[in-house]
C-alpha cells in the first residue's frame, strides 16, 4: 500500500515535471520565433540603412570629386600666379637686400676704417706720450744720478785713489827708509855725522834761529 | 862775568846740572873751619878742572883767601847757570867728546857765547840734526830731505797718472756726462 502511494506521488511528480518541461520548451520556442522575427526585421532595416548610406556616400564622393576637380583647376591657376608674384617679390627683395647689404657693408667698412684710423692715431699719440714720458724720466734719472750719485762716486773714487796712493807712498817710504837706514847708517862715519851736524847748525844760524 | 865761559866744565844740559850740584857743595863747604879751596875743587872736579877754576878766579880778580869773595863768585856762577840758553839737538849718532868739543867751539866762535847742548839720539833721522831752541823747531835731518824727495817723486807719479789713459770708471763717467748733456 504504501508503495502505491509512493508510486502515485512519484507518478504525479513525474507528470508535473513533464508538464513543466513541455511548458518550458514551448516558451523557449516562442521566444526563438520572436527573436527570429526581430532578427529578420533588424536585418531588413540594416540593409536598408546600409543601402542609404552607400547611396549617400556615392553622392558625397561624386560631389567631392566634382568639387575637387574644380578646386584643383582653380588652384593650378592660383599657384602659377602666386609663384610668379612670389618670384617677383623675392627678386625685388633680393635686389633690395643686396643693395642694402652693399650699403651696410660700405658703411661698415667706412666706420671700420674710421675706427681703425682713430685707434691708430690714439695709439700713436699714446706711444708718443709714453716715449716722451720715458725719455723725460730717463733724463731725470740720469740727471739725478749725475747730480747726486756721481759726485759721491767720484769722491769715493778720488778718496780710494788717494788712500791707495798714500798706501803706496807709505810702502815706498818704508822700504826706502829701511834700506836707507841699513845702508846710510853703515856708510856714514862719525866724522860725516859731525860734519852734517855742523852743517845743520850753519843753516840754523842763517835762518836766524840763534838771534 | 857775563861772558864767562864755562864750556870747559860742562857742555851739555845734564853736565851743567852735575856742575851746579858740585858748585853748591863747594859753596856749602866755604865757611867750614878747615876749608881749603884747592883740595875741595880737586875733590869735586879733579886736578885739571881745579886748575882751570883757579885760573878763572884769577882772571876775575877773586881773592882766593877770602871765603866771602869765593862764596860770592860761586853764587854768581850758580845764578848764571839757568840763564845759559839750552839747545836741543836730535842727531843720529852717539856724540863723542870730540863732537861735544866741536859743537861747543862752533857756538863760541859763531855766537860768542856758551850754549847748553841737550842731545837726543834718533837713528831714524839718518843724519844731520833736528834743532829745537827758544820754541823754534828746525829739521835739517837727512830723513826730512829724504822724505821730501820721496814725496816729490810720488807726486810726480801722481801727476803722470792723471795724464794716463782713462780707466773703465772714467769712461763710464764720461758716457754719463755726455748723456745728461
Amino acid at each position: 500500500m504504501p508503495n502505491l502511494l509512493f508510486q502515485a506521488i512519484t507518478l504525479f511528480a513525474d507528470l508535473v515535471l513533464f508538464a513543466f518541461v513541455v511548458y518550458y520548451l514551448l516558451k523557449i520556442r516562442k521566444k526563438e520565433k520572436e527573436l527570429e522575427f526581430k532578427e529578420n526585421s533588424i536585418d531588413t532595416k540594416y540593409h536598408q540603412v546600409v543601402d542609404d548610406a552607400l547611396n549617400r556616400e556615392r553622392k558625397i564622393v561624386d560631389d567631392a570629386a566634382s568639387e575637387a576637380d574644380s578646386i584643383i583647376s582653380g588652384a593650378k591657376y592660383i599657384n602659377k600666379e602666386t609663384s610668379d608674384r612670389v618670384n617677383q617679390t623675392m627678386q625685388s627683395m633680393t635686389d633690395e637686400m643686396r643693395k642694402e647689404a652693399g650699403t651696410t657693408a660700405d658703411t661698415f667698412m667706412k666706420s671700420y676704417q674710421d675706427s681703425l684710423h682713430q685707434v691708430v692715431q690714439e695709439s700713436l699719440t699714446d706711444f708718443q706720450k709714453t716715449t716722451q714720458f720715458l725719455t723725460a724720466d730717463f733724463q731725470k734719472q740720469t740727471k739725478e744720478f749725475h747730480d747726486t750719485v756721481l759726485p759721491g762716486l767720484q769722491k769715493e773714487l778720488e778718496d780710494y785713489k788717494k788712500a791707495r796712493y798714500q798706501e803706496v807712498d807709505k810702502t815706498i817710504a818704508r822700504i826706502v827708509q829701511k834700506v836707507s837706514l841699513e845702508v846710510l847708517n853703515k856708510s856714514i862715519s862719525v866724522t860725516d855725522h859731525e860734519n852734517l851736524l855742523v852743517e845743520s847748525l850753519e843753516k840754523a844760524k842763517k835762518e836766524g834761529l840763534f838771534e | 862775568m857775563d861772558n864767562l865761559d864755562l864750556s870747559y866744565f860742562f857742555k851739555t844740559k845734564s853736565a851743567s846740572l852735575d856742575f851746579s850740584q858740585k858748585i853748591n857743595e863747594v859753596c856749602d863747604s866755604v865757611y867750614k873751619s878747615n876749608f881749603n879751596l884747592e883740595i875741595v875743587l880737586s875733590e869735586k872736579f879733579g886736578m885739571n878742572k881745579k886748575d882751570k877754576f883757579l885760573e878763572i878766579l884769577r882772571n876775575n880778580n877773586v881773592d882766593i883767601s877770602s871765603t866771602s869773595a869765593i862764596s860770592d863768585f860761586f853764587n854768581k856762577i850758580i845764578d848764571m847757570l839757568p840763564n845759559i840758553p839750552v839747545l836741543s839737538l836730535t842727531i843720529a849718532f852717539e856724540p863723542t867728546d870730540k863732537t861735544l868739543e866741536n859743537v861747543s867751539e862752533w857756538f863760541l866762535l859763531n855766537l860768542k857765547r856758551q850754549v847748553l847742548l841737550d842731545f837726543k839720539i834718533d837713528k831714524n833721522i839718518l843724519g844731520g840734526a833736528i834743532i829745537f831752541s827758544k820754541g823754534k823747531y828746525l829739521d835739517y835731518s837727512i830723513r826730512s830731505r829724504f822724505d821730501a824727495s820721496i814725496s816729490d817723486i810720488v807726486n810726480q807719479n801722481n801727476t803722470e797718472n792723471k795724464l794716463a789713459p782713462e780707466t773703465p770708471v772714467d769712461k763710464v763717467q764720461e758716457n754719463v756726462n755726455s748723456q745728461t748733456k
